[in-house]
């Protein structure tokens, strides 16, 4: 990754640049015809709503097109494993109406340690149970954040 | 004379053991708080107020103001270490910090984000107390058009500073603007984007944003990325000794934390500028007049400090207008001034007259605030730098479940953390096609206020443009935004002049 904050990986496939910028011109399409169709760009002596969204939009949409036209498609590297973590997280998150949050977080890592990192069984129960516990004291016990307790929980609680 | 009278009386009653016992279990939860993904001074002092009810009113205070010291200093611990930042102004911290901990310099850059912060803070603290009245005048003479001019010169240096490619840093920042723009902003009560959801009313909350897009799209880079510690020999480099910045190093970030001070000091003063702007104008200077300004964000100790100190130094500038004018300068002050009136002071002009011995007793637990904070903090850098050693292996999933939990314990949504995985993974898409993030997100923080300021200055001219011109203020500010954007360009076209010149004399 070449963003301020990753190092320089290798160069990828060409086609993720241009998809992105292809991306960002159609949102920006979308917000100038948003602003200056349903909210309007000037009123009442003043920018109106759509002021900001019509020039930004423009703006994105237009230095994107020069983006295309320049060729110049630089992507880093990326496979599908890179996504594993969005998607074993968001069968995570979705199971926390059954599980409640505490409880749902703590089988994330221990699957994700036992399944996916091949770790033994005790040390990612022991890691899981660790971080559960630190996640129920400091944020539920101590700043007392109403996390979701979950079906299979209620009965407990 | 009166002055130094005055903080030396308020240093006798603020300098009593409870008093010192309470600035440091202050500034110690403020670290802890700080640090959290999610939870910001707001918060901390939110959460703490209620249980300073009980005490006296100074010792309450202090504490307050020791965990507010506290905060800003553990918002950069999450920043420099797990590319996380733990509130706004510290994702300018990250821009550096994290690169030096990728290279195994993450002592340094704790070491460096503590004292930078303390100079900043006792930068601003000075300012505070020597010139507080005559600082929230200044604030006052920012009008509306004074106010959208600094952002705006704000917003533009964002894309040209930030980033390799100008240009994609420049879409990047219009990207953050149109987020902004999502909900019902407060210059015009009318719902924006939101598609009908009553999620988006509110607009997009920035933490779940900026965890998504730094904490996330990080754990789906590290998912294939991986760095062994061991294997780079990182362990041998994490010690206390290492961390600590030799003669050089110290005299090299000295200037920096001073002129950053002055500089967010200024700026934390302005009604509603913040500690982000302080931040990031303080880095931008850095980068313009530094000695090693181009290499910023390449992980300088250099931009961690511009970065710190301009941050600790606008948090003690936003105390001059609510002490002085009783108009709190940050969301923090904000919530002080409740704690302020629930004690039966009324902050204001009269509050130095009525209750000298508080308000007195308030600047002087700010001295002693910080530096409880500065020591609390080099205490636990020994520990903090350790958890560079924690393999990716189990890194990936507790850093996946912070970015769940501190988002959802913003505004206790699932909506947010939903929004925080789908920002990840479009962030982690976005910087693969090198978009970079920082412009992004730090346009998203500034645009809301400049939307404002904006409508009101021209409605108080009635729709004239010619407000931004009539102001010396704002004129100033708008010349320095046409230089700032002529100047690269300038410089190239002299560049390019000069080497042909060149070129043709050699032939």
């Amino acid at each position: 990754m070449s963003s301020v904050n990753q190092e320089p990986a290798h160069e990828g496939r060409s086609w993720l640049s241009p998809l992105v910028t292809l991306g960002i011109i159609v949102m920006g399409l979308a917000w100038a015809g948003f602003g200056w169709w349903k909210y309007g760009v000037w009123m009442h002596n003043g920018p109106g709503a759509g002021f900001f969204p019509v020039v930004m939009g423009l703006g994105a949409a237009l230095l994107g097109g020069y983006e295309l036209l320049r060729r110049r498609f630089e992507t880093d590297r990326v496979s599908w494993r890179n996504l594993w973590p969005a998607v074993a997280m968001g069968l995570a998150i979705a199971s926390i109406p059954l599980f409640g949050m505490v409880l749902a977080m703590t089988l994330f890592i221990v699957l994700w340690m036992a399944l996916i990192e091949r770790q033994s069984w005790l040390k990612s129960v022991a890691i899981g149970a660790c971080a559960g516990g630190a996640i129920y004291l400091l944020f539920g016990m101590w700043l007392m954040v109403a996390f979701p307790e979950g079906a299979l929980m209620a009965p407990f609680t | 004379m009166d002055i130094l009278q005055s903080l030396m009386q308020g240093f006798a009653t603020s300098l009593t053991f409870s008093n010192i016992l309470a600035a440091l279990v202050g500034a110690g939860l403020g670290i802890i708080v700080g640090a959290i993904p999610g939870l910001g001074s707001v918060t901390g002092i939110a959460l703490l107020l209620p249980l300073t009810f009980q005490m006296d009113p100074i010792t309450g205070i202090i504490m307050l103001g020791a965990l507010y010291y506290g905060c800003m200093y553990g918002g950069s611990y999450s920043a420099i270490l797990l590319n996380i930042p733990g509130d706004a102004p510290a994702v300018v911290t990250s821009l550096d910090g994290y690169p030096l901990s990728q290279q195994g310099h993450g002592g340094k850059a704790l070491f460096t984000a503590n004292i930078s912060s303390f100079i900043g803070g006792t930068v601003g603290i000075i300012m505070l107390t020597f010139m507080g009245p005559i600082l929230a005048h200044v604030g006052l003479m920012f009008g509306p058009a004074e106010v959208a001019a600094l952002i705006l010169l704000a917003l533009c240096s964002i894309g040209w500073l930030l980033g390799d490619n100008p240009l994609k840093g420049l879409i990047s920042t219009f990207i953050g603007v149109m987020l902004a723009t999502i909900g019902i902003g407060t210059a015009f009560g009318q719902p924006r984007f939101t598609f009908d959801s009553m999620y988006l009313l509110n607009g997009i909350s920035f933490i779940p944003l900026v965890i998504g897009m730094f904490g996330f799209s990080q754990v789906l880079v590290m998912m294939v990325n991986r760095v062994d510690p061991s294997a780079k020999g990182l362990s041998g480099r994490l010690g206390l000794k290492e961390s600590l910045l030799d003669r050089k190093e110290a005299l090299s970030i000295l200037p920096v934390s001073l002129r950053s001070g002055v500089l967010g000091n200024l700026v934390g003063i302005l009604p509603g500028a913040g500690a982000t702007t302080g931040s990031f104008l303080s880095y931008v200077l850095e980068k313009k007049v530094g000695r090693n300004g181009d290499e910023l964000g390449k992980g300088r100790i250099q931009g961690v400090a511009a970065s710190e100190a301009g941050n600790n130094a606008a948090a003690a500038g936003s105390f001059a207008p609510l002490l002085s004018l009783g108009i709190p300068g940050s969301g923090t002050a904000a919530v002080l001034l409740g704690g302020l009136m629930m004690w039966g002071l009324q902050p204001g002009p009269l509050l130095f007259q009525n209750n000298p011995d508080f308000v007195w007793g308030l600047i002087s637990s700010m001295y002693l605030g910080n530096v409880m904070a500065v020591l609390a903090a080099l205490a636990i850098i020994p520990f903090l730098v350790k958890l560079l050693l924690i393999p990716a292996s189990i890194m990936i999933p507790v850093i996946a479940v912070v970015c769940v939990v501190g988002s959802y314990s913003v505004n206790n949504s699932m909506f947010d953390v939903w929004f925080m995985l789908g920002a990840g993974v479009v962030a982690f898409f976005m910087t693969a096609a090198r978009y970079p993030i920082a412009p992004l997100l730090l346009a998203f923080v500034l645009t809301p206020r400049l939307e404002t300021s904006l409508r009101q200055a021209l409605d108080i001219s009635r729709g004239d443009p010619m407000i931004f011109l009539r102001s010396p203020i704002a004129a100033t500010l708008l010349t320095l935004i046409l230089l700032f954007v002529l100047y690269p360009l300038a410089k190239r076209l002299f560049m390019t002049v000069r080497r042909r010149g060149h070129k043709a004399a050699a032939e």
